[in-house]
């Protein structure tokens, strides 16, 4: 009886200690995660330029939102974005980091190539990609076509053309997704490649057979950071779209993207409640890609939680 | 409500004021002064005797500028202080890109400076807000405002409300550079007589054949060709009051036609080019020395002179059969409601407005709008530069503020000009699509700031 006394107050003891040790995470996630997010939610349905009160509207802000085309090309561009970033880096993530896995002379100077650029943050390299991307004759790259007898092509300032040179510089910050990889894969145990070797597996079913199967675990997570950093894309539209004096994300609309149009409805048209509709919107998105995601990795995942069972 | 309200502005402004706080460059009277002319420290310190009895009061100023205009801009402020010894005026001047972000910030977290300077444009956001003071109720109001241009005035009244005092007209027109003409071997335009677009057409292309290879006939402003061609054809892109669209007429057509002539002529820098690469902006085009039109102000003037550049200004160009009529910025001060110092904040706005200021403003910003100072202005100018200023007469009578109007209206026009001049659309579907889309943009931007 008094053992069991004791041993439920150290059991209480041990709960409030954990409470209290989490406590300070707790109150942050409230204040600064769950607080905002009701917040935003609220202003979804208030009209309110900062000056005056806030007025309850309805479902006003999502009707103008969502009736509103610019709404549909900064979904589309987002999108495009996501995806064609996504897959640039799971595939050629993945197929760079299995080179680079092998321990040669010089491996680790090639790492560090290709991790290097993914350092620069985003407004620096849309600044250094304006003069590439130029339009006419100022364009680096619209020269190189030039001297190849093709035509100039206006690569920031075409609608549909604009989105692509995003997804282009993608390639910019491979890195980061190569070296998550390769740790992924140094992290296999060499036993199953030895064993494909004596089974007669070349290089190419190895990775096949081995590499990517037991590389799942990371490709998930590699996808959803990738859908998340593709729909949150914002700082390399904004500079791409600067030099342009057309009063908003690049000639017509062309590099508007969720958090763009975001940015732009509360702090140029100081329109909270749009701004908060797309907000949320965005979250949406993220959530259901997520899900995606996570099914499909329950019928393709061969490793991690199928194994631990 | 308010709690919330106040919550979530002070989130907002602790992010804002991080990123301009950053930008901005604070002067205060006793740094800047220093400088000032000595021949009136006589004079100032009699001043400050028989004011010794008065309270001293600082009052704060916020304008855009940078460079050279910052120090302008102080020598100014300086001026007044030096005419009111017992005002004192602490002024913050920050590039134009960051300073309505900041304006706004100010104003919600209720720390405006006493006086603000705005664009008609930009103030227009805040007509039904009540955050600025109507200038009316002040002492003297209607003696200060009756020796205004009667337009200024009125652009800054909301239903008998002055809630901005106007200061300045900023206004372009394309210059020249005569030896890049010569060079072509194509006669000088007139300076005062306006030609018809069709006549410029021709011009261009003329000054374009006699140029070397890397060199441009013309980089005009776009907005602004097309805003005065549509002025002078009497059917403006929109009305007065930004409210509507006028430009979907026969007349608003011909204007939208004589715009794509011009800028599809082959002899203008593209049109999504306009504002970088070689050929700098309309505003810097001369400069550049490769460029013989350019489109700016009589704020160029001074690095066109560094850059020896034989400018010469020439009136905008015109629809056959259509009168001159210029676009220009109208620009104001206002003194917010939450001021603590309104008394001392009208005394330096009165005397912004009163003949002596507006004479000093003008030497070194925008034309006044004060009538005399605005008369008396021009001539000098004229006399002083006949070059720079001859051109700017032939619309003196007729010059039309920019209307307000929303970024999402601006860049639905700036896309349907591209569009235009690529032969994408036509003339008349050009004004037709910004009727229709324009139209609902500029109704929702209406109902966002109205009461």
């Amino acid at each position: 009886m008094g053992s069991g006394r004791s041993k439920m107050g150290i059991e209480r003891r041990e709960k409030l200690a954990g409470l209290l040790l989490v406590s300070p995470w707790m109150a942050g996630f409230l204040l600064f995660g769950i607080f905002p997010m009701a917040v935003s939610g609220y202003l979804t349905f208030v009209k309110w330029d900062f000056l005056r009160e806030p007025r309850w509207i309805g479902l006003s802000n999502f009707e103008g939102v969502f009736r509103n085309p610019i709404f549909y090309t900064a979904l589309k561009n987002t999108l495009i974005i996501t995806f064609g970033s996504s897959l640039i880096y799971l595939v050629l993530g993945v197929v760079i980091a299995a080179m680079l896995a092998k321990d040669y002379l010089g491996a680790n100077v090639f790492r560090a190539i290709i991790f290097l650029p993914s350092l620069v943050i985003g407004t620096a390299l849309a600044s250094m990609m304006q003069p590439v991307f130029g339009n006419g004759k100022y364009g680096l790259l619209n020269q190189v076509l030039n001297l190849l007898g093709l035509p100039y092509q206006s690569w920031l300032t075409e609608p549909g053309q604009a989105v692509w040179v995003i997804v282009a510089m993608s390639f910019w910050f491979l890195g980061s997704g190569v070296i998550i990889y390769l740790a992924g894969i140094k992290g296999i145990d060499p036993s199953y490649f030895e064993a494909a070797m004596i089974d007669g597996a070349n290089g190419l079913q190895q990775f096949y057979k081995v590499t990517i199967p037991l590389l799942t675990p990371v490709l998930l997570f590699q996808s959803i950071m990738g859908i998340i950093g593709g729909l949150q894309v914002f700082d390399l539209a904004l500079t791409l779209a600067s030099e342009f004096k057309t009063g908003g994300m690049g000639n017509e609309n062309s590099l508007a993207t969720l958090v763009f149009y975001l940015y732009t409805l509360a702090f140029r048209d100081y329109n909270m409640g749009s701004a908060a509709v797309v907000g949320w919107t965005i979250f949406i998105v993220s959530l259901l890609l997520s899900l995606v995601i996570f099914r499909l990795s329950k019928k393709f995942q061969l490793f991690g939680e199928e194994e631990s069972k | 409500m308010k709690t919330m309200k106040a919550f979530l502005s002070l989130s907002l402004i602790m992010a804002i004021i991080l990123v301009t706080a950053a930008c901005s460059s604070g002067n205060s009277s006793s740094e800047s002064s220093a400088g000032s002319g000595g021949g009136s420290e006589a004079q100032q310190s009699e001043q400050s005797k028989e004011n010794a009895a008065e309270k001293e009061v600082t009052i704060r100023y916020l304008h855009w500028a940078s460079g050279q205009d910052e120090v302008q801009f102080r020598a100014w402020l300086d001026e007044f202080e030096n005419s009111h010894p017992n005002i004192k005026v602490e002024s913050e001047f920050l590039p134009y890109d960051t300073y309505n972000s900041k304006v706004k910030t100010d104003l919600i977290s209720g720390n405006a400076a006493d006086v603000i300077g705005f664009t008609s444009s930009d103030w227009f956001a805040y007509t039904y807000s009540n955050v600025f003071l109507d200038l009316n109720t002040l002492p003297g109001a209607q003696e200060v405002f009756g020796q205004l241009t009667e337009d200024s005035v009125a652009a800054f009244n909301v239903e008998g409300a002055q809630l901005g005092a106007p200061t300045g007209v900023g206004r372009r027109v394309p210059f020249i550079n005569k030896d890049l003409f010569a060079k072509a071997n194509v006669p000088l335009p007139s300076q005062t007589e306006p030609m018809t677009a069709a006549q410029w057409v021709d011009m261009m292309k003329k000054v374009q054949a006699g140029l070397e290879g890397d060199m441009m006939a013309a980089n005009l402003f776009p907005e602004e060709l097309l805003y005065s061609l549509a002025l002078s054809a009497g059917s403006p892109v929109l009305s007065l009051d930004g409210k509507k669209v006028m430009v979907n007429t026969p007349e608003g057509i011909k204007a939208i036609q004589a715009f794509k002539d011009i800028m599809a002529s082959g002899a203008q820098v593209p049109i999504l080019d306009v504002w970088k690469g070689a050929y700098g902006n309309p505003d810097s085009a001369l400069t550049t020395g490769k460029v013989a039109i350019g489109w700016t102000g009589n704020w160029s003037l001074n690095a066109m002179k560094e850059a020896n550049i034989n400018y010469m200004s020439i009136p905008a160009p015109i629809v056959e059969g259509g009168k001159v009529t210029q676009v220009g910025y109208l620009n104001s001060h206002v003194i917010p409601v939450a001021s603590k110092n309104k008394e001392a904040a009208w005394e330096l706005v009165k005397w912004m407005s009163s003949k002596e200021g507006q004479l000093s403003f003008g030497k070194f910003s925008d034309l006044p709008v004060n009538k005399e100072a605005l008369a008396e202005t021009l001539e000098t100018l004229q006399a002083g530069d006949p070059n720079a200023f001859t051109g700017f007469a032939a619309a003196k009578e007729s010059v039309v503020a920019t209307p307000p109007f929303p970024s999402d209206f601006d860049t639905l026009r700036t896309g349907l000009q591209s569009k235009l001049v690529s032969d994408k659309v036509t003339a008349q579907q050009f004004a037709e699509q910004l009727e229709k889309e324009g139209q609902p943009m500029l109704d929702k931007y209406q109902a966002n700031i109205g009461k």
